[in-house]
């Protein structure tokens, strides 16, 4: 198996609440590559869910173009999304109870969720053997009421292996887990993403998960806002040649502010107007 | 080698179909609850749509078991005959006319298919016959097979040889036939003057007949010593029964006819064959009549009129009993489609997890169907088998031995249930299946803003306002009125359910902003989802259904009570065998419970049916509607207070005094005038002459009269020669019975015609004087006041009044007086007047077709009449009771169909129950969750728990008031056009007025029922509305 890329391009999203048009995005260029594991940050509201379900064939974007490995999303055909769903494109929601049918074991949701794969022709591997992949061998029969937090979390993680996706996308996997079920879960998404290729891709507020991460990509009013590798953050420059203000920075330049750029021995300088070199 | 191509699996998907199974029932185990809820409502469809026309058909198979039972053998029975065509042209050679076929042929031409449903035949011949050599006595000959096994032969043996005969015993008394005594015999002659062939018999025995065994059809005796009407005037014999050589030996009779007697059998014969025996019946009965050469051949039976009412009833029934069910199956799939619609919403999550798993929508939908499917077909076995055991039961309570059959309607309504339930699961699958995957995972509802209708209850709404319309203009009628209530509640409560919305909303957020946090909580809870929708629309529709069953069971009931009183006339009725008036009243004697009425009947198809009554028996026996009993106008039927003129003695004598009466024949000559009086004794009248009056001076007259117990004096005439002229006056005083005085009295009413003549009188001292003036009139009458000139009569509504005119006691048309009208009078026809019987029958004979009936308020006491009566030799035939009639309206499609309903009532609000369960399975942990954060954020435990219990109220509420009012409004609407009779009743009694009492009693009841189960239900809610609610995240 091999990692799916995740390219957009000005991606925009906009929807409709209480009669007014909010923007949840608002050009977001951003590029993933096979095998990548990888985390979006941000506050609450900046846009990441929307950015995961986007990713995901659920909303369709108002603007901009959305590539995973060769298809495209934004001009794909409900049949064709499904198709990628069922094949290559997992998304695990917050919350592992909403990821999986209450009355079936994990075998069984496992089971249930290559349905769509098994009916392409895709060759999917035993739930068992799914189960396994995440450490969860030993429940695999045991009904959803019995098991523990971190167990239903990584259950919905074996639901959204199941089919052997090429890119994962699982929104807040470890949230309202204890410490020992969090470091368990991303152990085994590491795993997977190490063993088996698959790109990953995860939305978190939990900083501990974030420095966990190789790479993440913070996304602030609906646009990438900056970008952290192996523990060093970066500034994003977009497309069309914006440069997002880290957050720590946009209370010295207020909006409005007008700032000059330096070149000097291979850096560039910020200098606000009035600031004297 | 050859090298095998690997073997494939004979069924490559078995372990898939497995898994699948066993994931349905995972799911089913899961949500029992619901699952159950689901089959309870899938089998309350189904138990609707296969009881109609299980309960159909039984109620045709008591019908036939009714009317069966209530036949005679000659109306279930079947007789055939045939006799040799004799007509104007073969009548002078009646002996060469073709002879009847034998019985074996006849039976032959009955069609053999129809056999099956008869036991054996009896074969037979019969012929009238004259004892020669006068002719003085004439009866039947009969043969029929085993005819002796079916008498008691008391004297003699049954005859064997050709010409032996066995004879009636009365025959033996009365007419004086013995043992071996021999007869010579011909039939009647067609032409006096021809003598047909003779036959000589034999008597060698009597028989009696066997009380109650009607195995001969017609009675065989009873006939014995009676004349024929004539011309000529014979004595009659009862039948004489041979064997069958007699009729074989070559006797030559041409006259005789063959018989076959079929006997019915009943436990053979069910709807579907009486309706084919019928029509077969009928066809054949057409074609013999219609035929014109061979043999004469008759069909007799009653049973195409019992087929034809059949028919009839079944015409109404099979379209009420499905309308009524209907209406429950509607609601029941109402509430089933809204059970679905929660427990799909319930299930988005699922189909959210499905979808983002690849599946489409079909996916999504194969995953819906897989849980819902099973649950709603397994609610068809208990369906099905609830319907049979509700049919069972109504079989019991109907009467005869119907039973719970099968027949191919069965399979269709099951089918069609079916088929509908897997649409509805369909739909209500697709629907949830069909939503986008971001709407799917949205996790809360909004509350709904303003007045919005979805398609579907759009359709429905504009559906049933058409329908309503309809009905208001007149359009609609028939049985399918009795769609009317569930139309116009369901339309009513779609209506309120979409103004309640937004109302509920806003009052919720007015109430918020004012610091009612409580009740606006409440409102703004109840606005949310559509629940409040469901319930609004569901309970009013129970309600509905309720009330108007109550309305037309209760108004049924009423109108058949009330069409049985006014048939019936009182509680016993019975007819006397006899004229005599007298005899009735004494052994009435002063019985407070049996009255006398004498029915009198114009011969004209419309005349005006008169009732002669004692008033104020009669005011308390018979079943008169209440205003006409209390009516004032009854003291008014005894007329006249004129005292009568009685006589008592054997000699009436009188003095008779000339003052120039004088008496002139068309030639001038003088001519005797004559002095009569008319006297009615009891029931009786005759006339009596004291001869000529004195053309001067002064005469006593002297008549015999036998009055020894009584007389009353009703007239006195004056006569003279035919076209005579009378003129003068005549005194008449000094009357005498026996010596003792009459006084003549007062009220003696003169005479006068259109051509003027006329006969006054006045009164003298001691007596009267008449003052003739005629000119031709052969006699002139004078009435005593006693003898009402115009009888006062009470008349029914729908007697025309002018030149009012009834008959009389004797049968003569008699003037009337309407002193009052009467809505109706009971046991008697729409135009019928009512009179005192003591006025009538002054002067008045009782007539031969005068009808004298004891009506009784108490069996005890008519029993007792009876026994009087027959102390005098006379007989009560035909006894009539209240019950009986009332039972015969009973037993009928109309009131079997209307009864059922009270079960669509009782139904419908059991489903409303229901529905209010599923909505509570299906949204507790929600509301609980709701309750629980409130609780949380500081509202008071107890204001939480108030909040959980009423949550509900004001929906149900609302929706059981107008849904009573809704019941009423359909009620009004469809009940004028609902056939509440199998056939309408001669006098109608028809009274829709809505009967209050049941209804407000009902309406309480299901407001009570209804709104204490929402209690509870919010009650167990608020139970389970612990802070570990908010825990959970889905």
């Amino acid at each position: 198996m091999t990692g799916l890329m995740v390219r957009t391009n000005g991606l925009v999203h906009i929807y409709r609440a209480e009669g007014h048009d909010v923007a949840a995005l608002s050009g977001v260029d951003l590029h993933v590559a096979p095998g990548e594991l990888m985390g979006l940050l941000g506050p609450s509201g900046a846009g990441k869910s929307t950015l995961m379900n986007l990713l995901a064939g659920v909303f369709r974007p108002s603007a901009g173009k959305i590539h995973i490995g060769d298809a495209e999303l934004s001009t794909a055909t409900g049949r064709e999304i499904d198709r990628l769903r069922a094949t290559e494109v997992s998304l695990t929601l917050q919350g592992a109870a909403r990821n999986l049918l209450p009355y079936a074991s994990p075998a069984e949701n496992v089971r249930f969720a290559q349905r769509a794969a098994r009916r392409s022709g895709k060759d999917v591997p035993e739930p068992r053997e799914v189960l396994a992949d995440v450490g969860l061998n030993a429940d695999a029969d045991a009904p959803l009421s019995t098991l523990t937090p971190g167990e239903l979390q990584l259950a919905a993680l074996a639901v959204a292996l199941a089919p052997r996706p090429g890119l994962l996308l699982a929104d807040e996997p470890t949230s309202q887990l204890d410490h020992e079920a969090r470091d368990g879960v991303l152990t085994r998404l590491a795993e997977i993403n190490r063993s088996q290729g698959t790109t990953v891709v995860l939305v978190t507020h939990d900083p501990h998960v974030a420095a966990f991460l190789p790479r993440t990509v913070t996304i602030r009013d609906g646009r990438v806002g900056g970008e952290g590798r192996s523990g060093e953050e970066y500034a994003v420059v977009t497309a069309d040649g914006f440069l997002p203000l880290p957050a720590h920075v946009r209370d010295d330049l207020p909006p409005g502010t007008l700032v000059r750029f330096h070149q000097a021995d291979g850096r560039y300088e910020i200098v606000p107007e009035g600031t004297h070199e | 080698m050859v090298p095998t191509e690997p073997r494939l699996p004979l069924f490559p998907h078995v372990p898939d179909v497995m898994r699948e199974y066993a994931a349905m029932w995972a799911a089913l185990r899961y949500r029992k609850g619901q699952a159950a809820a689901l089959a309870v409502l899938a089998a309350l469809v189904t138990a609707c749509a296969v009881f109609a026309p299980l309960y159909d058909l039984a109620m045709r198979e008591s019908l036939v078991d009714v009317r069966l039972a209530q036949a005679t053998q000659l109306s279930s029975g079947l007789q055939l005959e045939a006799s040799s065509r004799i007509d104007n042209r073969t009548v002078f050679q009646a002996s060469q006319s073709e002879p009847p076929p034998t019985p074996t042929q006849l039976l032959a031409k009955f069609p053999r298919s129809a056999l099956a449903s008869y036991r054996a035949p009896v074969l037979g011949w019969t012929d009238n016959l004259d004892v020669m050599p006068d002719r003085g006595l004439t009866g039947q000959l009969m043969w029929r097979t085993g005819a002796c096994e079916h008498v008691r032969v008391v004297s003699g043996r049954c005859p064997e040889a050709p010409g032996e005969i066995l004879v009636s015993s009365a025959d033996v008394h009365k007419l004086g036939l013995r043992d071996k005594q021999r007869l010579t015999v011909a039939e009647p002659s067609v032409i006096p003057t021809v003598l047909g062939p003779t036959r000589e018999l034999t008597v060698v025995g009597a028989y009696e007949e066997v009380p109650g065994d009607d195995w001969f059809v017609q009675p065989l005796t009873g006939i014995s010593g009676t004349f024929s009407d004539g011309p000529p005037r014979q004595q009659r014999h009862d039948v004489w029964l041979t064997p069958e050589q007699t009729f074989t030996s070559g006797t030559g009779l041409p006259q005789v006819q063959s018989y076959v007697g079929l006997q019915l059998r009943p436990d053979h014969v069910g709807a579907d064959d009486l309706l084919q025996l019928g029509s077969t019946l009928t066809a054949l009965r057409t074609k013999w009549l219609d035929a014109s050469t061979g043999p004469r051949l008759r069909l007799t039976t009653g049973l195409t009129d019992i087929a034809d009412d059949l028919r009839s009833q079944q015409k109404d029934s099979r379209i009420i009993v499905p309308l009524l069910m209907a209406q429950l199956a509607l609601l029941g799939l109402v509430v089933l489609w809204l059970a679905l619609r929660a427990v799909t919403d319930l299930r988005r999550s699922e189909v959210a997890v499905a979808r983002l798993r690849g599946e489409g929508v079909r996916g999504a939908r194969r995953l819906l169907l897989g849980e819902l499917l099973p649950a709603v077909l397994l609610g068809v076995v208990p369906g099905v088998a609830a319907a049979w055991v509700g049919c069972l039961v109504a079989t019991r309570l109907l009467p005869g031995d119907a039973g719970v059959e099968v027949r191919p309607p069965f399979w269709i309504a099951l089918a069609a249930a079916v088929l509908v339930l897997v649409g509805t699961t369909l739909l209500a699958a697709s629907r949830v299946a069909r939503i986008p995957v971001d709407a799917l995972l949205r996790r809360s509802s909004t509350v709904r803003r303003g007045w919005r209708v979805g398609v579907l209850d759009a359709v429905l709404i504009t559906g049933c306002a058409v329908v309503v319309a309809a009905f208001l203009s007149g359009s609609l009628d028939g049985p399918a009125a009795l769609i009317a209530p569930a139309v116009v509640a369901l339309l009513v409560g779609l209506l309120l359910a979409h103004v309640l919305t937004p109302l509920a909303a806003g009052t919720g957020r007015a109430l918020l902003r004012r610091g009612r946090a409580r009740l606006g909580v409440g409102f703004l809870e109840a606005a949310r989802g559509p629940a409040l929708r469901s319930t609004v629309t569901v309970v009013t529709v129970a309600a509905a259904l309720a009330v108007f069953s109550i309305d037309a069971v209760a108004v049924a009931d009423r109108n058949r009570a009330a069409a049985a009183a006014q048939e019936a006339g009182a509680p016993y009725v019975a007819l006397v065998d006899s004229n005599d008036l007298a005899a009735v009243e004494t052994a009435t004697g002063g019985s407070h419970a049996v009255t006398p009425v004498v029915r009198l009947k114009a011969p004209a198809a419309d005349a005006v049916t008169t009732l002669a009554v004692r008033p104020a028996d009669f005011r308390r026996i018979a079943l008169l509607p209440d205003e006409d009993r209390t009516a004032a106008s009854w003291t008014g039927l005894t007329g006249t207070d004129t005292a009568p003129v009685t006589v008592k003695g054997n000699r009436l004598s009188l003095v008779a005094t000339d003052r120039g009466l004088t008496s002139t024949a068309q030639d001038g000559s003088a001519v005797t005038v004559t002095l009569g009086a008319d006297l009615a004794a009891g029931d009786h009248v005759f006339h009596t002459e004291f001869g000529a009056l004195p053309s001067a001076g002064t005469r006593r007259l002297t008549t015999t009269v036998s009055c020894v117990d009584g007389c009353t004096l009703v007239s006195l005439s004056l006569s003279t020669l035919v076209g005579s002229s009378m003129a003068g006056t005549v005194g008449l005083s000094d009357v005498t019975a026996d010596g003792v005085a009459v006084p003549l009295g007062q009220g003696w009413r003169p005479f006068q015609d259109p051509t003027g003549a006329s006969l006054v009188p006045s009164t003298d001292p001691g007596g009267i004087s008449l003052a003739a003036r005629t000119d031709g009139q052969q006699r002139v009458t004078v009435s005593q006041g006693w003898v009402p000139l115009q009888v006062p009569a009470l008349i029914t509504d729908a007697t025309p009044r002018d030149s009012f005119q009834l008959t009389g006691l004797d049968g003569r048309t008699r003037a009337a007086g309407v002193v009052g009208r009467l809505a109706r009078v009971p046991g008697a026809p729409e135009r019928t007047a009512v009179v005192d019987l003591d006025v009538l029958r002054r002067a008045a004979t009782v007539a031969s077709d005068a009808r004298i009936e004891l009506w009784a308020s108490d069996r005890a006491a008519l029993d007792e009449v009876t026994a009087a009566l027959h102390e005098q030799g006379i007989a009560l035939v035909d006894t009539t009771t209240l019950a009986d009639v009332r039972r015969g309206y009973d037993q009928s499609t109309a009131a079997w169909s209307v009864r059922l309903g009270l079960l669509v009532g009782l139904a419908g609000v059991a489903v409303a129950l229901l529905l209010l369960a599923v909505l509570a399975v299906s949204s507790w942990r929600v509301r609980a969750r709701d309750l629980a954060a409130l609780w949380l954020s500081g509202v008071p435990r107890r204001s939480v728990r108030s909040l959980a219990w009423t949550a509900q109220l004001p929906a149900v509420v609302l929706g059981a008031v107008a849904g009573a009012a809704c019941g009423l409004l359909g009620a009004a609407l469809s009940m004028p056009i609902v056939p509440l009779f199998a056939e309408a009743p001669g006098v109608s009694t028809l009274d829709l007025a809505t009967p209050w009492l049941p209804v407000l009693v009902v309406a309480a009841a299901a407001l009570v029922v209804l709104t204490g189960w929402s209690a509870v239900l919010g009650w167990t809610v608020f139970r389970r509305a612990s802070l570990d609610r908010l825990r959970e995240t889905a």
